[in-house]
């Protein structure tokens, strides 16, 4: 190989690893199903405990769970359809993944040791590590700065017990939904 | 240097999938621009060398071919550019 054709075909690597390295397109829709769906939950929870509310209210904060899943079934089933995947969406994936497992089992499995407010707050603890890693990784600050919204608010309601629910609901609102619109208005 | 990455679109066709978990026939030709029997017989030729695993699958019962880098192909992918960046550094003739 002459060393023309080795700059030549370097150039062509160069340019195919810059294309392919672009921000990697974090899907904001997850983002806001979660965050309205943990916010409504969060919110119907709060108005039970405080008596503000009948206890049949809770099946609005089931419904709101039941919508977010199957808005994700269909979203899941539409990525199939794409033409590639990158190493950073699989990362992402599994990341995710990881941190609704954790969470599911904790609220369902450790009912008696993450009681009450708890049980809202492991999903924000979860995602709000889920968020950090994601924000690290494709060195996106808004969906950082979604992670710590996140964790800033169980500190926040971990002072606020009256209001907690009201709280968490605030960093589902701002940490998830938030990042997600923000995605997406980058995206325009 | 590897013979097998000697061509641009071979070399193109790894480069492509570097960053990727998988990538579609398609996708892969729409980045090239090369012709669907040019690249698939290129790729045919990568495959055969065990640089990139093929998965056929159907999507909305539509076939799909996927494309994924092997760990053999990382590797002789990163060694090439290396001996093509070694044969530009200064005082090494071509």
């Amino acid at each position: 190989m002459e060393s023309f054709e080795a700059r030549e075909h370097l150039d062509i690597v160069e340019r195919i690893l810059a294309r392919t390295d672009q921000a990697p397109g974090i899907s904001p829709f997850p983002f806001v199903v979660w965050g309205i769906a943990a916010a409504v939950m969060n919110v119907v929870m709060q108005l039970v405990v405080t008596q503000k509310a009948p206890a049949p209210l809770l099946f609005v904060g089931a419904a709101a769970l039941l919508v977010a899943i199957i808005l994700m079934v269909f979203w899941v089933r539409r990525l199939r359809g794409a033409e590639r995947r990158t190493l950073i969406d699989r990362q992402m994936f599994i990341a995710f993944n990881i941190a609704w497992i954790v969470a599911f089992v904790a609220q369902v499995g450790a009912f008696h040791i993450f009681a009450q407010w708890a049980q809202a707050a492991i999903w924000s603890v979860m995602y709000g590590a889920a968020l950090i890693f994601a924000g690290t990784l494709v060195r996106n600050r808004v969906v950082l700065a979604g992670g710590i919204a996140l964790l800033l608010s169980i500190v926040v309601a971990n002072f606020a017990l009256s209001y907690a629910g009201f709280v968490l609901a605030l960093g589902d609102l701002v940490g998830l939904a938030g990042t997600g619109a923000m995605l997406y208005a980058a995206r325009r | 240097m590897d013979e097998l990455l000697l061509s641009k679109i071979r070399l193109s066709a790894i480069a492509e999938l570097l960053q990727a978990e998988w990538v579609t026939f398609g996708a892969l030709q729409k980045a090239i621009g090369a012709t669907q029997g040019n690249l698939g017989a290129h790729l045919a030729k990568l495959v055969d060398a065990g640089y990139v695993s093929e998965e056929k699958t159907f999507v909305d019962r539509r076939p799909q071919t996927r494309y994924r880098l092997t760990r053999a192909g990382r590797n002789a992918f990163i060694k090439h550019v290396r001996e093509m960046q070694a044969l530009l550094e200064p005082g090494r003739a071509s």
